[in-house]
């Protein structure tokens, strides 16, 4: 039982705390994944709004009037023209004033046929050549965003922008550039706030460089080549979040974006031990709470079991030991729940059940007694019947004899009388047959019992008869014999002198009262039931079976006897019997 | 009794068959190339990719057992190539410009990748000389090494600077002193080489470099023959391969690239190889293309530099010199 319910609450248990664990991973999992979405989005659109920034300005400078025409007049003078240099001032001064406010440094412009340096906002850049620089090739046509590339004369990385320069008539007459600071790019790219220990964002290029530095290489800018899943399959053109193995070879989720304009992947990454630590938690405490749980449930079983299996285990060998015989067995009945109940129950059905044993074994010896009884008192009327007669013909002979001889002759007749009168109870007893009911005339047979009974002159008989008959529905010889046992007892207690007033009451409810009240010494309250009891006799003579006789007949006749006393005062045997019904009564 | 020992006869064919097949090896191992690499010069961090392709064992991955033999003051290019074509050697490293010059005079050289994208070649001069550009070395005395006048005389024909108005200097030392004691104006040097002892002056300096004029000439450059090529590419792509890995490892791995130089020669200062392998980084890469990547039309203005220069007499066909093949194949299918 102890498994069957561990096993039941192993099975919720387990199955609470997988969904749990899984729900809360889950949701954990979405929260990373959404907040690194969140970070890589967000750092692309900084970057997109950095470039575009420096683009417009770039545009605006290329386009603005004082650029504009100060490049045309460079484009159409000699250098030695005082309006060249006048111009190339102007310029230079703009150049300078730019490159202290917009995050670009150098700004030039670049002579549309040799690419060379004309006017720059550093005066060392003058001169130097740019002519196979794709800014300048394709600057000539349309503004244009370099790669981001390490510049030998910067000593840096760096990215150059560059816008075409014309003159009033739409001709070119010049490339304007300038280099971008990174700066503001890599602290973009190293904020890395609710990213824990672990993460990290970065540029990789199309050949898998790392443009910038990352956590885990922070010198790694231009140096290093990374291979991580992860910007594999931004380098394809994909955007997005997963799991996956970055470059270092450890699991991690990421965000991964293709970046098409700046041909970049952005990756924002975090390993997978430090973003999932709240899953692993939420899977400790979940197994701990799993595993007291099972404990307390261990815990309350083997209570449980304790308390009802063990008394129920005992109850069952209790009951098997009773049935193989061992009467002796012995349970304990601990406790007052369901379990003791049912055990006291069955203890006090035991009892009983051992009760009604002695009974049935009492009854089987009666009944063998009786059996036996019958034969030997019919043996016993030979002999007796010997000794009567014996005595018979010694008092014939003997009857000049003197007192003394005659005493002891009568002695010996009296003793064969009380001997046959036992006999002849015993006799009844055992040859007591089922009542043949007729309707019988109660009232007659009550006389009858009287009469027969040949009670002594010196006993007052009063005999307190209703008028009307009184019918019952009885085997007459039987009851005629019972009420003769209830006379002699009476008579005896009388001991020859008193009254017996036999009484006959029909009750209100169909039955028939007779009671036999005699002015004897009374009987003890002890005994008012035991009278009724075989071989039950506080007198000398007899050996106590006539009331029991009487009441076995009331019994079978469906009635019931008692007897009621007060010591010193008399004794009264009630007798009630049912009378015959009024529909089925014949008119006698 | 027949079929018993027709059975048995089958059962004892098919185990002998087995274990004959068993027996046989499998597609046996071949035994490695040999090949002997010729450095352009003294063992030193400069050639860090192929001290790293070999001590890491990238070489021996592509089943090649590399000898790398330094190059120094005793062996002349020609002679280098002449080994090369002699077949001693299987591979060369030589400035960009040498694999022209040779192809004009009919050797059958041909340059797979080039380990140094932006040339060395740098002017040295004193912050407070005020000499800050090419245009300000008219008057002014310039030491420019011998492998360096091509580049130099280049720069003043297209900033339009009389050579004349130049001091050439050849015959002072090599060394940081001609510069720092005043004797001349401007160094021409090699960054990583020269360049490196200028850093350790502690002097501050300006760095004018030719390649920021619009002169681009590769410098390292693996070579080999038009043979090798026809007869075994799969050799040429698989050294290439190791090569151009080893780069990025020693370019990834900087510390452990000088101590693997140190393995070529222990009598190397740490500290100088250290500082070469920093300086040369930009050189060899700039982060737009692939280490070793080439581009046609640098091998094209390469090639009118010379003609310019009068190294050429005649032009030649640029397209031979050079081959993409190897880089297109090695880093195509890493795509």
């Amino acid at each position: 039982m102890l498994t069957f319910f561990l096993l039941v609450a192993i099975v919720p248990i387990v199955v609470i705390g997988y969904l749990a664990y899984d729900s809360g991973r889950q949701s954990i999992v979405n929260n990373v994944e959404s907040h690194l979405h969140s970070v890589a989005i967000l750092k692309e659109q900084e970057i997109e709004n950095w470039v575009d920034h420096l683009e417009h300005t770039m545009v605006w400078l290329a386009t603005s009037s004082p650029v504009s025409s100060d490049a045309t007049v460079l484009a159409t003078h000699n250098t030695d023209d005082p309006r060249y240099l006048s111009a190339h001032q102007s310029l230079t001064a703009e150049f300078k004033r730019m490159a202290v406010t917009r995050h670009m440094s150098p700004i030039f412009l670049l002579d549309s046929t040799s690419g060379r340096i004309i006017a720059s906002s550093n005066a060392t850049w003058e001169g130097k050549f740019r002519e196979s620089e794709q800014y300048f090739i394709q600057g000539k046509d349309n503004h244009y965003i370099s790669e981001i590339f390490h510049s030998l004369t910067l000593g840096q990385p760096t990215m150059v922008l560059s816008a075409p320069v014309e003159d009033s008539r739409g001709q070119l007459v010049g490339v304007l550039a300038g280099h971008a600071s990174l700066a503001q790019l890599s602290e973009l790219m190293l904020e890395r706030s609710g990213l824990g220990e672990t993460g990290e964002t970065f540029l990789v290029n199309k050949n898998n460089l790392l443009i910038t530095n990352t956590v885990f290489a922070p010198e790694g800018a231009f140096k290093k080549w990374v291979f991580g899943e992860g910007m594999k399959w931004a380098l394809e053109g994909k955007s997005g979040v997963d799991l996956f193995i970055d470059y270092r070879g450890e699991p991690v989720i990421g965000a991964y974006r293709w970046i098409e304009d700046r041909e970049l992947a952005l990756i924002a990454k975090q390993d997978q031990a430090e973003a999932f630590a709240p899953v692993n938690s939420l899977r400790n405490a979940i197994f701990m709470m799993a595993g007291l749980l099972l404990v307390i449930a261990a815990g309350l079983g083997f209570l449980l079991a304790r308390q009802i299996t063990n008394p129920l285990r005992r109850l069952a060998e209790y009951a098997r030991r009773v049935g193989k015989g061992e009467y002796t067995a012995e349970v304990e009945v601990k406790g007052r729940d369901e379990v003791a109940s049912v055990t006291s129950n069955v203890k006090s059905m035991v009892g009983q059940l051992l009760r009604m044993r002695e009974r049935l074994l009492t009854a089987e010896r009666l009944a063998t007694l009786g059996q036996f009884s019958g034969s030997i008192s019919h043996e016993l009327r030979n002999p007796l019947s010997v000794i009567d007669s014996s005595a018979y013909y010694l008092k014939t002979k003997l009857k000049d004899a003197d007192e003394k001889v005659l005493e002891h002759l009568n002695r010996i007749k009296s003793s064969v009388g009380s001997a046959s009168a036992i006999i002849e109870s015993l006799l009844n007893l055992t040859q007591m047959r089922e009542p043949k009911l007729t309707m019988v005339d109660l009232i007659a047979i009550t006389h009858d019992a009287i009469v027969t009974s040949k009670l002594p002159d010196t006993v007052k008989v009063i005999q307190d008869f209703p008028e009307q008959e009184v019918s019952v529905n009885a085997d007459g010889e039987q009851l005629r014999m019972a009420f003769k046992n209830i006379i002699k007892n009476a008579s005896e207690a009388l001991e020859g002198k008193g009254t017996l007033t036999v009484t006959i009451n029909p009750t209100a409810d169909g039955q028939a009262e007779i009671s036999f009240t005699d002015t004897g010494p009374g009987i003890a309250e002890d005994n008012l039931e035991r009278v009724f009891q075989p071989l039950f006799s506080t007198k000398v003579r007899g050996i106590g079976f006539g009331l029991s006789i009487a009441k076995m007949i009331i019994d079978k006749h469906g009635g019931t006897v008692e007897a009621k006393s007060e010591p010193g005062k008399g004794a009264t045997i009630i007798v009630q019997l049912p009378q015959y019904p009024d529909k089925d009564r014949e008119v006698k | 009794m027949k079929k018993t020992i027709s059975i048995v006869i089958i059962v004892v064919i098919i185990l002998v068959t087995g274990m004959v097949a068993g027996c046989v090896p499998q597609e046996a191992k071949k035994p490695p190339d040999e090949v002997t690499v010729q450095l352009k010069w003294i063992h030193q961090a400069q050639f860090a990719g192929c001290y790293a392709a070999n001590q890491k064992g990238f070489y021996a991955e592509e089943n090649i057992e590399v000898t790398i033999k330094a190059g120094g003051p005793n062996i002349s290019p020609d002679q280098m190539f002449a080994d090369l074509l002699a077949g001693e050697t299987a591979f060369t490293i030589q400035g960009g410009e040498q694999v022209i010059a040779a192809r004009a005079q009919g050797k059958p050289v041909v340059a797979i990748a080039v380990a140094f994208q932006k040339n060395p070649y740098v002017y040295v001069t004193l912050k407070g000389s005020g000499i800050q550009r090419p245009q300000d070395f008219v008057g002014k005395k310039v030491m420019v090494p011998p492998n360096a006048k091509v580049q130099h005389e280049a720069l003043l024909r297209k900033l339009g600077i009389d050579p004349n108005a130049v001091i050439e200097i050849t015959s002072y030392p090599r060394d940081v002193t001609p510069l720092t004691t005043g004797q001349i104006d401007a160094h021409m040097v090699y960054r990583t080489g020269t360049g490196l002892a200028f850093d350790e002056t502690g002097y501050e300096l300006n760095w004018i470099w030719v390649d920021d004029y619009g002169i681009h000439l590769y410098a390292d450059t693996i070579i080999t023959t038009e043979q090798l090529i026809q007869q075994n590419p799969e050799l040429v792509e698989r050294f290439l391969r190791a090569t151009l890995k080893g780069w990025r490892y020693a370019i990834e791995n900087s510390d452990e690239a000088v101590d693997m130089t140190l393995q070529y020669d222990p009598a190397l200062g740490m500290e100088r190889q250290k500082r070469m392998v920093e300086t040369q980084t930009p050189l060899i890469h700039t982060g737009e293309a692939e280490i070793g990547w080439m581009e046609g039309h640098a091998w094209q203005q390469m090639h009118q530099m010379l003609l310019d220069g009068g190294v050429l007499t005649q032009p030649i066909n640029i397209d031979e010199v050079y081959t993409m093949q190897f880089l297109n194949k090695i880093y195509g299918e890493a795509k």
